[in-house]
């Protein structure tokens, strides 16, 4: 089978990529957007191809040839829905049979109801652009498929954890330095998933038949709290959970910097943005840039530890009271987490040494 | 570092390949020394016009070409090679033979008996060739290869390198990352000014430990021991595929240096025996009594890049001593090579019994 990956060179693609080329399963195609991103792909002898997910000529172009196609491709708000729109069409012209495409659990928001399934409505007007963003591409990608011959999976995974993954080595770099933090004591439910039984569920995802047409939540084996998930990577970066900042969510307000930005990424501002100088776009963004968003600091004290720098979004994440069930995925993909928690968190500290994260 | 003199005739310069590394910092180093009356740009030679274009305009009077070979080779001209590295050797050769000076963008090379043979062209024809190795023009280089020179803080112990990221910057294509274009990965990229700092600083290696990550293409990851007969011992861990510290720790037997790669101007220094350590601007010294130092401005990339081009301009005019000759640039080219010759695995403990077999086959078959 010759199976397209679309985000090839992200945390998820490359990954799918390492084990599909290595275990020798599949033909691969890595796809990436610019001739950069080959960069760690290029440790392979693969016949990659260079095109703009969001184009569905280039697209199909390049899935020419692909029996099957995974979408693993990160975006903005934008990007993610300009790539939802142009896959369908791109696969249907290429004659590609299947795709996988990699949705979010966010959809159902980051701290979804008690009793959310993927029979759950999708929540298409959330704060996050990212999340509606995400919501809007599968049911984008829904209706293509009520109207077109291309198969169509889609996977809804949590908090997507293992080697090369930002988020932890970011927790890592903030348990270490003293500046990591946790809301209701890590209470609250992560959703994780490790990137290998993910990668698992995919390919599950394109060789199960009866998978066509559906969506799945995902996740590991166990349930995992906030507090687990920190006190593991805290192990693998060599420390504890002793100087984690307990923290109360603050009232969350947007900085004039944040409000440019939205306001420049709104349609309206996107149409008129070429007419407005670019010496008026300069001081806009400087003057945005220079405004005071904390007090400014008493030099009459001493030095204090690292702060944390506490934001909304994971914020929410660490509230959420919610489990996401993956019966469905048991029950049709057959999916069953083959790496537990534990074993991933071994092979992610094993990464974080090999990348200098965790000095050994 | 060489100071420039204004000229009634500045240096021709002819620039070959108007991909980045002309862009971001070529072309604005060409300008300032226009504008300084030091060189004076005659042509921009680059096959796409698309590149081209935005070069040239920097340079109005310059002819822009797509034909390399049809630039006008003035004796004594200098001729800025900054096209893939397949094409240096080429390029080098022609404007050589006719009778110019070169400065030519690391690597040197496409592969080590091209630079060779460049290394022998300089000599047949007895013209300069540079290699861009500009980070020794940095303050921070100069000043670890002085106190190596002069042990002021003694014999140096051992070193440690982490260098890299993800890889930014903007290939114009994909031959950068094909094996059968481009032989080597992060080694033969950043990997090449690490080990000429090093060579710089250090000497020859008495032996060595080499291992990647490329299985069948270029490697992304990549690990090397060094031992040296004077006992002195260092690690070097270079990546394309994760942030690094971007930083050289040397211990010394009296103390340490740490440098960052992107500060060229700073440094730590930390002396054993005292507890804080010592982070700042390095400066010309300007003794002016109590002060001692008088100000003076900090200095960057763009800086050594200057200087870099100045030197070689003198040094065609045999106003200054060339700093970095094409014998420099061989040196880390060997030791890559040396490193490539001994490849072994790097370990990657995350990978399944699996994946850990497969890759063990594609890099076994790459090598025969």
């Amino acid at each position: 089978m010759k199976i397209a990956v679309i985000g090839a060179s992200g945390f998820v693609g490359l990954r799918l990529v390492e084990r599909l080329h290595l275990e020798g399963r599949a033909d691969v195609v890595p796809i990436v957007h610019a001739y950069r991103s080959l960069a760690v792909l290029a440790r392979f002898n693969l016949p990659w191809r260079v095109a703009n997910p969001a184009n569905t000529a280039d697209l199909a172009a390049a899935l020419q040839g692909c029996d099957a196609v995974v979408h693993a491709a990160l975006g903005d708000a934008k990007q993610i829905v300009a790539m939802a729109t142009a896959l369908y069409p791109a696969a249907a012209r290429a004659g590609v049979r299947r795709i996988v495409a990699l949705s979010s659990a966010s959809v159902h928001s980051l701290t979804p109801a008690a009793g959310t399934t993927e029979a759950t409505p999708l929540l298409l007007k959330q704060k996050s652009e990212y999340n509606t963003a995400k919501a809007r591409a599968e049911t984008i990608l829904s209706a293509a498929r009520r109207r077109g011959g291309v198969e169509l999976v889609q996977l809804r995974p949590g908090i997507v954890h293992g080697p090369r993954s930002r988020l932890v080595a970011d927790l890592a770099g903030q348990l270490q330095s003293g500046s990591a933090w946790l809301v209701n004591d890590g209470a609250g439910i992560c959703n994780a998933i490790a990137v290998d039984n993910l990668i698992d569920a995919i390919w599950l995802a394109l060789q199960t038949p009866e998978a066509d047409g559906e969506v799945f939540l995902l996740n590991d084996r166990e349930t995992v709290t906030w507090r687990d998930f920190y006190a593991a990577i805290a192990h693998a970066a060599g420390t504890d959970l002793r100087g984690v900042h307990a923290v109360t969510p603050p009232d969350f307000r947007t900085s004039p910097s944040e409000r440019l930005a939205r306001l420049a990424a709104t349609d309206l501002a996107m149409a008129l943005m070429p007419a407005i100088p670019a010496r008026v776009k300069r001081i806009a963004k400087a003057a945005a840039a220079a405004w005071p968003e904390t007090r400014p600091l008493d030099s009459w004290r001493l030095p204090e530890g690292t702060r944390p720098a506490v934001h909304e979004e994971m914020c929410q994440l660490q509230s959420c009271r919610w489990r996401f069930p993956i019966a469905k995925a048991e029950r049709i993909l057959g999916y069953q987490p083959a790496l537990t928690f534990a074993a991933a968190m071994e092979r992610t500290a094993a990464w974080l040494r090999f990348a200098g994260v965790v000095r050994t | 570092m060489t100071q420039f003199t204004n000229s009634p005739a500045p240096t021709p310069v002819i620039l070959s390949g108007c991909g980045a590394i002309t862009k971001f910092f070529y072309a604005s180093a060409l300008s300032f020394l226009e504008e300084k009356g030091v060189v004076r740009v005659v042509a921009v030679c680059d096959p796409h016009e698309a590149n081209r274009a935005g070069i040239a305009a920097r340079f109005p009077r310059a002819r822009s070409l797509a034909n390399f070979e049809a630039a006008p080779f003035a004796t004594d001209s200098l001729v800025i090679v900054a096209s893939p590295p397949r094409l240096h050797a080429a390029q080098s050769i022609f404007a050589l033979e006719h009778n110019c000076g070169v400065l030519c963008e690391k690597p040197m090379a496409a592969g080590l008996a091209d630079a060779e043979a460049m290394t022998a062209a300089s000599h047949r024809t007895g013209r300069l060739l540079a290699i861009g190795l500009y980070r020794r023009f940095f303050r921070a280089a100069r000043y670890i290869k002085e106190l190596c020179a002069h042990g002021s803080i003694g014999q140096p112990l051992s070193f440690e390198v982490e260098e890299g990221g993800a890889f930014r910057w903007e290939a114009a294509s994909d031959s950068f990352f094909r094996r059968e274009i481009t032989p080597g990965g992060v080694l033969y990229d950043t990997g090449v000014h690490t080990l000429d700092l090093l060579l710089w600083w250090f000497g020859e290696p008495a032996g060595l430990d080499y291992r990647d990550d490329a299985a069948g293409g270029q490697e992304a990851n990549c690990t090397l021991k060094l031992a040296y007969a004077q006992g002195l011992t260092g690690r070097v861990r270079l990546s394309r595929d994760w942030a690094t510290r971007n930083t050289f720790r040397i211990n010394f037997t009296r103390g340490s240096i740490a440098w960052n790669v992107g500060q060229a101007g700073q440094l730590t220094l930390s002396l054993n025996g005292v507890t804080t350590v010592l982070r700042g601007d390095l400066l010309p010294r300007h003794d002016d009594g109590l002060g001692l130092l008088g100000p003076a401005p900090g200095e960057g990339s763009p800086q050594a890049f200057i200087h870099q081009v100045v030197n070689v301009a003198e040094a065609i005019r045999g106003r200054a001593a060339l700093e970095i000759p094409a014998e420099e640039g061989l040196r880390s080219l060997r030791l890559i090579d040396a490193c490539y010759q001994q490849r072994r695995p790097l370990d990657q403990p995350w990978l399944s019994p699996a994946e850990a077999a497969g890759f063990a086959r594609l890099q076994t078959e790459a090598a025969t």
